[in-house]
């Protein structure tokens, strides 16, 4: 690495993660269909990759990099056509690529061999088929003559003009220099760049980005930046870099002159030659093409997630004070109800709570990410298991714009890639098991993600062989799961959600892809951890469908609270299905499990109480509910779900529904079955916030059946 | 030269000494966080005897042992004098509940004992030393060793 650099190196390294995703996805894309926009926007982050990795003085990336850029640059001029082999040998140099920039982000340096990578790009390159030469269809108009510095402007720089006109963006001229003073010019150069094409797109550069990056300028540089933006957004963009100067911005193509010597509109094009020192302009009026408007940049900001972290925590807080102090101003009211002083009070209190309320919007809002940044990494990973299983495979990923909290965005990859393996190896069949069946030889994998409600809800679904629960049955009991007696008891669904039983797996084989049946497993307790759910739905022949419902984010959730004995538990309102008063002439006791029908459906009550035994008072879990209601006082039944399966819990009282701050209980507690925190109550009393999984688990274990947890 | 003189200048500590039954225990100040006066516990369900519960210390949840429980001590009354210790190892925070704060102290390390010199009780590992005062017996305890929960 060059000296002086090891300071960028963490601003390096994020960036070139960034374009190296997007390389993925457009790689990925490019095999499906290449578009022109796709080639340029490939052949941009390639750009970028390979100037930043030269400028960090990482040669062998530069090298591999710049051979990349040239292959799509000779894909985008039509010189070379798309070709499986050609992506296969793309993704093995961004591959390569990849793990050099771990190479570099753990020691700094790279020592991967690329030479002979490289040579198979240049082969690649050099095999190319000539397809067409782009045809320029040039029609002079009129010339311009703009005081320009030199100007070497290459046909890539020629059609980004084209594009940014056609699009109705405005061209700025910018004459940078650097401070006298500088220690590192080239890095300055670059970040200005950089900020400039934050605000728009950079067109053309004098000296070129080569010779700013090996600091062979003298203190001047010169900038064509097109941008839907006005001039000011542009100066911003420059002002955000120290000792850099704008010493002077023109706009070229808005100039008087240029309008009323403009002849009749032709056909789109523009062309910049490249006689120095002078840029002879040959400039048409582009008819109107907003339908192709470059996407906005909006305006962002880096900061770092740990100060989002504490914004939550203090938001948190804040949450818990605002609710306190509504309460007391409730209490109150009663005795200073009529002072004028107290009622500006509550006034007041109020509009604390609504700031409170909406800053608890935005911070959360400002924490949103799409799930694009975890679904962009699965398109690949398919496409290679498809591959190694000689399977093929259409992958369809719907709703990657749902956001998402990024407590939950980080946590969420690794069981939905446990899942999206589980489909393409145990799902979708090979080619001619599927036409055996009558399907199409290619199998079909969704993705999807999508809100409702309080929640995001991803489906993960195949149109392969689908769960059979009679071999689910087979197999639980020969792997000693379950007792033969307990299987033949089950329900098809309860035989479904055995795959998440531990130690069970339904493939014949164990292969390399999906593990040794510990996938499903892990998928479940890691989603429970979350605070999320897991559905199956199946049909023998038709495919499977995964619904994974998670909230939206784990620090905040809204919960119904309720009262046992004198302590408050709040139970997570997304596993709450519904709450009933029952009389206890309607509890039916089935083999000592006290049970009511509601809509025809049988539904076990487990006391709270039971599960949650206070003081000394250890109570019998098969403690049978009407023998201690003799009175008619109706009982009330909270309704919770899990895994398809109902419950109703019965509790003292319902005290209501608020938004709760999650609290670990710490680790000198550590884990508690059934409880998954507390939280601070409005009155600053606590409440335990209940872990409906966990409370579904605990009643399995003491029934001796599998619940498939 | 500096060594020399901090073998003859005594170490010394402080402590903040606390009454559990009729003795007297101690607890470097370092690791005390603050003192607090009996609030109301939340029972943590399915938690052994040696947690009485949980509390809301200010917006952050505190855990409350039932010191006595820990130690092996017979059951006790709470009165207007019982206290909760909170203390931190920088990781966790812990309330202890104890009977009466007495005050803080200050011990010289030659008012030090090891605990097996004079006590020969079943569980020493909560004990780091015994402190003689011109008036009583100290228990130091062993705060990590208190607060580490067994392997259950």
């Amino acid at each position: 690495m060059n000296e002086g650099m090891e300071q960028f190196l963490g601003v390096f390294l994020q960036e070139a993660a960034e374009q190296m995703e997007l390389l993925e996805q457009d790689v990925l894309k490019l095999e499906t269909g290449a578009s022109k926009e796709l080639l340029q926007e490939i052949f941009r982050a390639a750009h970028t990759l390979k100037g930043s990795s030269r400028a960090m003085g990482l040669n062998p990336m530069g090298e591999l990099t710049h051979a990349v850029e040239d292959l799509f640059d000779a894909l985008r001029n039509d010189q070379l056509s798309v070709t499986p082999s050609l992506v296969d040998l793309l993704f093995n140099a961004l591959d390569a690529l990849k793990a050099m920039l771990e190479e570099v982000a753990e020691s700094g340096k790279t020592s991967l061999d690329t030479v002979e990578l490289t040579s198979r790009l240049r082969a690649a390159l050099s095999s190319k088929e000539i397809v067409a030469a782009p045809v320029s269809s040039v029609s002079t108009t009129k010339t311009e003559k703009i005081e320009l510095p030199a100007f070497d402007v290459s046909p890539v720089q020629e059609n980004a003009i084209k594009d940014a006109l056609n699009a109705g963006n405005s061209i700025w001229l910018l004459k940078l220099s650097v401070a006298p003073d500088c220690v590192m010019k080239s890095v300055r150069a670059l970040m200005t760049l950089q900020a400039i094409e934050r605000a728009g797109a950079i067109l053309a550069v004098s000296p070129d980005e080569d010779k700013l990056e090996n600091e062979e300028f003298d203190l001047t540089f010169t900038v064509l930046a097109a941008t839907d933006r006005d001039a000011e957004s542009l100066k911003n963009a420059v002002g955000t870099v120290s000792e850099i100067n704008l010493e002077s911005i023109h706009a070229w193509q808005n100039e008087p002159e240029t309008q009323t010597n403009e002849s009749t509109p032709e056909p789109a094009a523009a062309v910049v030659t490249s006689s120095a020192p002078e840029l002879a302009v040959v400039h048409q009026d582009a008819a109107p093409a907003a339908e192709k408007k470059t996407v906005a940049q909006p305006q962002t900001i880096r900061v770092d997630v740990s100060r989002l972290d504490t914004l939550l925590n203090l938001i948190g807080e804040l949450v818990i004070d605002r609710t306190r102090i509504v309460q007391l101003c409730n209490q109150l009211s009663g005795q200073y109800g009529s002072d004028p002083t107290f009622e500006q009070l509550g006034e007041e209190a109020s509009h604390v709570a609504r700031i409170a309320d909406q800053l608890q919007d935005e911070v959360m809002k400002a924490r949103m990410l799409p799930i694009d940044n975890v679904f962009s990494r699965f398109p690949r990973m398919i496409r290679d298991l498809a591959q190694k299983m000689g399977k093929e495979i259409n992958f369809i990923v719907e709703g990657r714009e749902t956001e998402l909290d990024r407590s939950v965005i980080e946590v969420v990859g690794d069981p939905l890639i446990h899942m999206l393996r589980n489909s393409v190896d145990h799902g979708v069949e090979g080619p001619e098991e599927r036409e055996k069946a009558g399907k199409s030889k290619i199998g079909n994998v969704w993705l999807r993600a999508r809100h409702q409600e309080n929640h995001i809800v991803i489906e993960v679904e195949d149109d392969g062989k689908g769960l059979d629960p009679v071999k689910l049955r087979e197999n639980a009991v020969n792997k000693g799961v379950l007792t033969q007696e307990v299987a033949s008891r089950m329900s098809d669904r309860e035989a479904m959600n055995l795959i998440f039983a531990s130690g069970f797996s339904t493939a014949k084989e164990v292969t390399d892809v999906s593990g040794r049946g510990v996938g499903m497993d892990i998928v479940r307790s890691n989603l429970q951890k979350l605070g999320a759910s897991i559905d199956i739905d199946s049909q023998v022949g038709r495919g499977s469908l995964f619904t994974v419902k998670l909230p939206l984010t784990l620090a905040i959730i809204r919960g119904l609270l309720v009262s046992v004995q004198n302590a408050v538990f709040a139970l997570p309102l997304s596993s709450v299905v519904e709450t009933l008063r029952v009389l206890p002439s309607e509890v039916h006791s089935v083999r000592h499990q006290p049970t009511i029908v509601l809509r025809g459906n049988s539904l076990p009550l487990i006391r709270m109480h039971d599960l949650f035994p206070m003081n000394e008072d250890r109570a019998v879990v098969e403690a049978v509910v009407h023998s201690r209601n003799s009175e008619e006082q109706p009982i009330y039944v909270v309704v919770v779900s899990s895994g398809g399966y109902q419950i109703g819990l019965i509790v003292d009282t319902l005290v209501g529904e608020q938004e709760v701050v999650i609290k670990t209980l710490g680790k000198f507690v550590g884990d508690v079955h059934g409880l998954s925190g507390a939280t601070i109550m409005g009155d600053g009393r606590m409440a335990l916030i209940a872990d409906i999984e966990g409370i579904f688990r605990m009643i399995s274990k003491k029934r001796g059946v599998a619940h498939a947890a | 030269m500096a060594e020399a003189c901090l073998d003859v200048i005594e170490r010394d500590e402080q402590l903040v000494a606390f009454q559990l039954g009729d003795e007297t225990y101690g607890i470097e100040i370092a690791s005390i966080q603050e003192i607090i006066r009996l609030q109301e516990v939340t029972q943590v369900p399915g938690k052994g005897d040696e947690m009485e519960g949980i509390i809301n210390l200010r917006g952050k949840i505190v855990p409350i042992m039932n010191l006595r429980r820990r130690l092996g001590l017979p059951h006790g009354e709470r009165t207007s004098q019982s206290r909760v210790v909170v203390v931190s190892d920088g990781e966790c925070t812990v309330g202890m509940e104890v009977d009466s704060v007495i005050g803080v102290l200050k011990l010289v390390d030659s008012q030090i004992e090891k605990p097996s010199q004079i006590m020969s009780n079943n569980d020493m590992s909560h004990v780091r030393g015994v402190g003689k005062t011109d008036d009583a017996l100290v228990i130091l305890l062993n705060v990590p060793a208190v607060m580490r929960r067994d392997q259950e």
